[in-house]
């Protein structure tokens, strides 16, 4: 395609009835799916140290003590998290959780407004700039059941923000 | 190894000597049968570190302990020096004090004889000057009086009985020659007359000689009193000398017998200081010995704190290498499971992008890329270009997994 002084070139494409009908499903697919909005990630980020890494630590802690030097033990380590398998470690959930609701309580107005573009995490219903292209969908979900099929336990509320 | 049940069995020194706490150096008491170390209680197991930490401050310990023996090995060999020195000095006075002493008897002695010569010497003079006033005592002036009688008295006495006679006879002529003037011459007047005369002179023929005896006899007598009472004075007066010079001589002798007794004193205490800076000298000498033991213990146990220290730096070695070995094998497990967690959490994220993804799966089926329509200002838009479209949107999309 190329174009002249005083004219156009129009370049023009056939597309097949089929294609612009997958095209358009996707769309609303899209359009569908940016609905969901963002879905975080509620398992753990970091490994906790190994035992034999607190035996270490230990170790230079009593090495401190032996020679009469200030030590630095204390709490200043989270307790690690126990997750599916035995794996320990520290997930960034509770973090991000705490600066969503800090958003919300500093900035209500930027927070709830970039909540109109998902659905309500909890309920479903939709938010009134959900689905720009096509009518916003609600959805309502129904109880937790759990489907596990090695049966893995959810981890509760409480261990995911104190550990253990 | 633990203590064994004979409590005077010697146990081996090995590993159950723990140096830990340094609190293991203090004395113990020595086994009474045996006359060693009483096995040492094993200490409840430490970590290298602590051992280090024991070892070091042991050491430390033993540093010091063994400069400080050193020193005061020094300062007792000094001390000793001190009294070998002052030992030698009272071994040199004692000395001294016994020449002193042995002098001082010498001139008590010859004071003593000094002074037995002075009492000889007045105990002569007394004896004769005693020997006078005892006759004194029972002698008379009268006894000394011929010493002093005229031996011309008589001649005296006679010259002056003629002179008396001779003034007699020629009153007797004067008296003749008046009476024969008288014509009384041989008459009874003149008989009785020239009587008179006679027995006038006579009389004082006899007055005279009386007087001259008498005068006489109390010359002698007076001069004889005087001799004797000079005699008696002289030998009272000799007899007090003789006394003093008696109790001058017993003075004499009495600090000659003071001076030979302060001699002997001091003899002894020559003895005493010679034997006081004997013992001085093998005090001095034992504590020399004494300081130059201490001075090599002191080396010794700052040999063993070098030791200690030593081993306490190998402990500290050993700790660290452990601490190190921990640290690595921990970092490994560790790593482990943070594989783990990152295949969780990638597994996750399939799962929460699995809708998005369903939007690929058209693209992937046409098997085609959206075809550019950038070279054109008015363009109609082609399928791809919708497909692309809508893939973009679902892309720009907040990340599903963060």
């Amino acid at each position: 395609m190329s174009g002249g002084k005083g004219g156009s070139k129009t370049t023009s494409t056939e597309i097949p009835a089929y294609i612009e009908d997958a095209a358009k499903s996707n769309l609303g697919l899209a359009d569908k799916i940016s609905n969901i909005g963002y879905t975080p990630y509620y398992g753990p980020d970091v490994a906790a140290f190994t035992p034999m890494q607190e035996a270490a630590f230990q170790n230079t802690q009593d090495a401190a003590s032996a020679f009469g030097m200030n030590t630095g033990a204390g709490q200043f380590m989270p307790e690690a998290t126990e997750f599916a398998g035995g794996v320990k470690g520290y997930s960034s959930a509770p973090m991000f959780e705490q600066s969503v609701e800090n958003l919300a309580q500093f900035r209500p107005a930027q927070s709830q407004y970039m909540d109109t573009f998902f659905m309500n995490p909890q309920t479903g219903e939709a938010g009134s700039n959900a689905a720009p292209i096509g009518s916003a969908e609600s959805f309502t979900p129904v109880d937790y059941s759990n489907n596990s099929p090695l049966g893995v336990q959810p981890i509760s509320r409480d261990t995911m923000t104190r550990g253990k | 190894m633990g203590a064994s049940a004979n409590p005077n069995m010697v146990q081996p020194i090995g590993g159950q000597i723990a140096f830990g706490g340094g609190d293991n150096f203090g004395p113990q008491a020595m086994n009474r049968t045996t006359g060693f170390l009483p096995p040492v209680q094993p200490t409840p197991q430490q970590n290298p570190f602590q051992q280090a930490a024991a070892a070091q401050t042991d050491a430390m310990g033993m540093a010091r302990g063994g400069a400080n023996m050193v020193g005061s090995g020094a300062n007792m060999v000094g001390n000793a020096s001190n009294f070998v020195n002052q030992g030698a000095n009272m071994v040199n006075n004692a000395t001294n004090y016994l020449g002193s002493g042995a002098n001082m008897i010498g001139s008590g002695s010859n004071m003593i004889g000094t002074g037995a010569n002075v009492v000889g010497g007045a105990l002569g003079a007394l004896n004769p000057a005693a020997d006078r006033i005892n006759q004194g005592m029972t002698q008379t002036a009268a006894d000394g009086m011929s010493t002093y009688q005229n031996p011309y008295e008589d001649q005296v006495v006679q010259a002056s009985m003629r002179d008396i006679g001779n003034q007699g006879l020629q009153m007797q002529n004067t008296l003749g020659a008046q009476a024969q003037a008288a014509g009384a011459f041989g008459g009874s007047r003149h008989g009785i007359a020239e009587a008179e005369l006679a027995k006038g002179t006579q009389q004082q023929m006899l007055d005279q000689a009386a007087r001259l005896r008498a005068q006489g006899f109390n010359t002698a007598l007076g001069a004889s009193q005087a001799d004797r009472a000079a005699q008696l004075g002289a030998a009272g007066q000799s007899a007090g000398i003789a006394g003093q010079a008696a109790g001058m001589g017993g003075q004499i002798s009495g600090m000659g017998s003071a001076m030979g007794g302060l001699g002997s004193q001091m003899v002894g205490a020559g003895g005493q200081l010679g034997n006081l800076g004997s013992q001085m000298g093998g005090f001095g000498s034992t504590m020399g010995g004494l300081g130059s033991t201490m001075g090599n213990l002191g080396s010794t146990a700052s040999g063993i704190g070098t030791n200690l220290s030593n081993m306490g730096q190998t402990s500290f070695g050993y700790g660290n290498t452990i601490a190190d070995r921990q640290a690595r094998d921990g970092a490994m497990q560790q790593g482990l499971m943070q594989q783990l967690i990152n295949a969780a959490k990638g597994q996750y994220g399939n799962y929460a992008n699995a809708s998005m993804n369903k939007l690929q799966l058209p693209l992937a089926a046409l098997g085609a890329a959206p075809v550019p329509q950038t070279q054109t200002t008015d363009r109609q838009l082609g399928i791809m270009d919708y497909l692309t479209a809508g893939a973009s949107f679902a892309t720009g999309m907040p990340s599903f997994m963060g």
